[in-house]
């Protein structure tokens, strides 16, 4: 087996699953399986992030989106125990039916028409690309104004969830 | 074809949809997130392609305001739970005027 | 030097409104009162210091060029301006006002003491104080007749101070309406000399002299107008004839206010306007002629009419229209100083009565019917004695009182000016004013009580805070006269000295009062029932009140309601349902896409999106 098969393989293996868990996570019956599934579709997005050489991101995918707001979904679906919801049949005929126009009369044509026509991976890259020396680099620098607005907001948040989760006992 | 964003665009279509046909909130953050990472995927993507990272800059912003969004969404959420001892969306209506 | 106080004599009883009207719910009532008093009382002593130290025979003070007019080639660019002028006449009337404006308030602390609404109640007084020092410190007849309409939209608020009973509502838009009448005049009055003079100025050394020359020259046609217009204002505001039926209901308002409004200065603002712009009145006769006719008349007529009332207020309301009356009698017989020592006098004998009134009132909880009281000199000595020192004055009484030196001044000016006529007419009605007093001083303080038994057990005198200020007008009703005998003086010197009017003068009043005693001294048995159809006649006040309200407040009011209901009833109200009725259904339509369906929002939102795409594609 040669490497570049291998790739392939992973590659097409990784972008099948993270579809198949994400139809999974919009269709499954119990909320904490379509949690765990949502869980497993980051975590196969993250190998596509790795495959497309942002292993930084990769890695906040994995640390920040799956292990941290992931655990945050399923505590709070233990917490408040929600039922699972019963899909009907129309329903579900809509729902492929939907998808498939949207999908063939919406957004097909347009990436077909005004997608890039060369190969993604032809692209030569410079050598920190994806790194986090790059990343940080260029956040801190060109970036910096709008990582300060990001920390004022999660601030924001901050003060926000202690307000409205506070005991209103006075 | 590029597989890459073909795959972002069909997991940001599944999501879009998931979003009309659950019934509880939680189940539509769930479908919010799967939205989200169709356009992380695609971001990345076309970071790889114009071989610079300012999309993977997005992507970070992205998961910092999908964090900050589940944090105000699950408070929230609890509130409306104690008041509604569920979190069915069609519950939802305390707002909603009252016709006679 | 001392232009600038006019200012603060001006600007301090507004303060005190001002501070009333919006802190004054948040401050104890003793501090709101207190307030009230001392910012009248403050402008009463700068009053007096910028008096006191006069050096120039007067001040002016320009504030703001306000509305610039005439800027045509024949009239020098003018503006109306608001500016402060200052006289004697000036400085009499503003230490009248906020003299006995003063005294008013400290007797209102006493008088409103149980009222709930004691800060409405000074927040009105300080304004109207205000409203009138504007109409007197006016230097043109434009920021005058700001005054004038304050005083009387204080009158009116005054008027209708216990609102909640109709009968004082329906008084306070009786005065209001009845006043707009005279209002119209002045007003027109007041355009004419503008549009035609250029002249707005009351100050007639001012820079209006060039207009004043010319009309001298002119013929005086339309200065008779003019005036005549303006004089309709005062009629309207001093209550004459024929629009005096709003002063006696009028006392439906608060007693001090009576004292204060209705007796001492508003009305008294009609005498002031013709005396303060006396230049003008001087070139029309025709206009004088008729001022003193109708003086004459309203004053006879006012005292025959208050002969019959059985109100205690009413009696002293029609009263002071007659003593009105008698001023403008003075004024047309071209005797302005005569008109103005009566004005100051009449200001404090008769705001003492008024006081007088009140304290029996405020004693009595509300009995105003003189057949129902009586009795009242061994309950209220203090009351008593100040009651006949003000009626003493009102009388005239002979060479003790100043109502004697003020009247016995127009009386001169009438027999030495050649007015016979007016001369006797002015002594009959002398005669009745002493008469009606008389009348009213014996059946209220002397005779028998004829108020319960129990109630008279409790009968007590009114507190100290209203006995002072009614002393202290007692003392100036009496020595008035000698205080301002230098006016009293130059008065009857320019009459000069008769000896035979002043001894008919003494006989009359000595005949009234024992005819007086004879007719209304209480007798055992039998009632005179002879006059019974003429005091029927005088208690409706020879249903003059009944003809105009008959005459033309039917017709007018059957007019007005068609109109009313054409226009509100079908305008307003059609364009008040057309806003309503549109903007519900608009807000129908709106609703229908908020209908709090999640789902119905995310469709939208995606074929927006769609849209949005599918829009930037084909611009591509």
């Amino acid at each position: 087996m040669s490497p570049q098969l291998f790739l392939d393989i992973l590659t097409y293996s990784a972008m099948s699953l993270t579809v198949v868990l994400s139809i999974v996570v919009v269709s499954a019956r119990s909320p904490i399986f379509a949690a765990l599934c949502l869980i497993t579709s980051l975590l196969t997005a993250a190998v596509l992030f790795v495959l497309l050489k942002a292993t930084f991101i990769a890695a906040a995918q994995v640390l920040i989106y799956a292990g941290g707001i992931l655990v945050l979904f399923i505590y709070i679906l233990m917490l408040l125990g929600v039922e699972s919801s019963l899909w009907r049949r129309r329903q579900k005929i809509i729902l492929v039916a939907l998808f498939l126009l949207m999908f063939v009369a919406g957004l097909l044509p347009l990436s077909l028409l005004f997608g890039p026509a060369a190969d993604i991976m032809s692209t030569s890259v410079a050598d920190d690309f994806g790194t986090i020396r790059g990343f940080g680099s260029l956040l801190l620098q060109q970036y910096a104004f709008a990582f300060e607005i990001i920390s004022v907001v999660l601030v924001a948040v901050i003060v926000g969830v202690v307000y409205l989760t506070r005991k209103k006992s006075r | 074809m590029n597989f890459f964003l073909v795959t972002g665009m069909v997991v940001f279509l599944i999501g879009a949809l998931g979003i009309l046909f659950r019934k509880d909130a939680i189940s539509l953050f769930m479908c919010i997130e799967v939205v989200l990472n169709g356009v992380n995927i695609t971001l990345v993507s076309f970071s790889r392609l114009w071989g610079n990272m300012h999309g993977q800059i997005m992507v970070f912003f992205v998961i910092a305001i999908a964090a900050a969004e589940a944090a105000i969404g699950f408070a929230l959420m609890l509130q409306i739970f104690k008041h509604n001892k569920n979190i069915q969306l069609s519950d939802i209506t305390d707002l909603r005027e009252l016709r006679d | 030097m001392s232009e600038p106080l006019l200012l603060y004599i001006l600007l301090s009883p507004l303060v005190g409104s001002v501070v009333n009207a919006f802190f004054g719910k948040r401050l104890t009532q003793r501090l709101v009162a207190s307030i009230a008093v001392l910012a009248v009382l403050f402008a009463f002593v700068i009053a007096a210091f910028v008096g006191l130290l006069r050096t120039d025979s007067l001040y002016y003070l320009l504030v703001e060029n306000w509305l610039p007019y005439g800027l045509e080639k024949d009239m020098p660019g003018a503006a109306i301006s608001v500016s402060l002028y200052w006289d004697e006449i000036t400085q009499l009337m503003v230490l009248l006002i906020t003299g006995v404006g003063g005294l008013i308030h400290i007797y209102s602390v006493g008088y409103m003491e149980h009222d709930r609404h004691q800060q409405r109640y000074f927040v009105y007084l300080n304004l109207f104080v205000f409203f009138m020092l504007l109409l007197v410190l006016s230097n043109n007849l434009v920021t005058l007749f700001v005054g004038w309409e304050g005083v009387g939209l204080c009158s009116y608020l005054l008027i209708g101070f216990w609102f909640d009973k109709d009968v004082n509502a329906i008084a306070g838009k009786k005065a209001f309406l009845v006043n707009r009448v005279g209002d119209a005049g002045f007003i027109l009055g007041m355009l004419l000399l503008l549009t035609q003079f250029g002249l707005l100025d009351v100050n007639p050394v001012g820079n209006s002299s060039v207009a004043l020359k010319q009309m001298v020259t002119e013929p005086s046609f339309l200065i008779t107008i003019a005036t005549l217009l303006l004089f309709l204002g005062a009629v309207g505001k001093s209550a004459q004839f024929p629009l005096l039926v709003w002063l006696p209901d009028a006392m439906a308002g608060p007693t001090p206010v009576s004292a204060l409004i209705h007796a001492a200065t508003m009305v008294t603002a009609g005498i002031y306007m013709v005396v303060r712009l006396g230049f003008l009145f001087a070139l029309a006769p025709w206009t004088m002629e008729i001022i003193a006719a109708v003086g004459l008349l309203t004053a006879f007529f006012a005292a025959c009419a208050a002969l019959g009332q059985k109100d205690i207020k009413r009696i002293l309301a029609y009263s002071t229209v007659s003593q009105l009356g008698y001023m403008f009698l003075a004024l047309g017989i071209g005797a302005m100083g005569a008109g103005m020592f009566h004005l100051i006098s009449h200001g404090f004998y008769k705001a003492l009565l008024f006081l007088g009134a009140g304290s029996v009132i405020h004693t009595l909880k509300g009995e105003q019917h003189i057949d129902r009281i009586g009795g009242l000199k061994n309950y209220m000595i203090p009351t008593t004695l100040c009651f006949i020192a003000g009626a003493a004055a009102l009388i005239g009484f002979p060479y003790v009182t100043s109502g004697w030196y003020s009247k016995g001044a127009i009386l001169h000016h009438c027999y030495v000016g050649g007015h016979y006529f007016y001369w006797l007419v002015g002594l009959l009605t002398a005669m009745l004013t002493t008469l009606y007093i008389l009348r009213l001083f014996i059946k209220v303080f002397l005779g028998t009580p004829k108020i319960p038994k129990d109630d008279l057990q409790h009968l007590h005198e009114s507190p100290l805070v209203m006995i002072l200020p009614m002393a202290v007008l007692a003392v100036l009703s009496l020595v008035g006269g000698f205080s301002f005998l230098g006016i009293a003086a130059v008065a009857n010197q320019e009459g000069g000295h008769a000896l035979l009017p002043t001894l008919v003068e003494i006989g009359v009043i000595t005949l009234a009062l024992l005819l007086g005693w004879i007719i209304f001294r209480e007798k055992p048995t039998k009632r005179s029932s002879r006059f019974t159809w003429l005091q029927r006649l005088g208690e409706d006040g020879f249903y003059l009140d009944a003809l105009v309200t008959s005459f033309v407040g039917k017709r007018l009011t059957l007019t007005a309601a068609k109109f009313t209901q054409l226009f509100e009833g079908g305008l307003v109200e059609g364009a008040l349902r057309l806003i309503d009725v549109s903007t519900r259904r608009f807000a129908y339509v709106c609703s229908l896409i908020q209908r709090t369906n999640v789902k119905a929002y995310m469709v939208t939102m995606y074929l927006g999106v769609l849209f949005v795409l599918w829009f930037v594609v084909w611009r591509h």
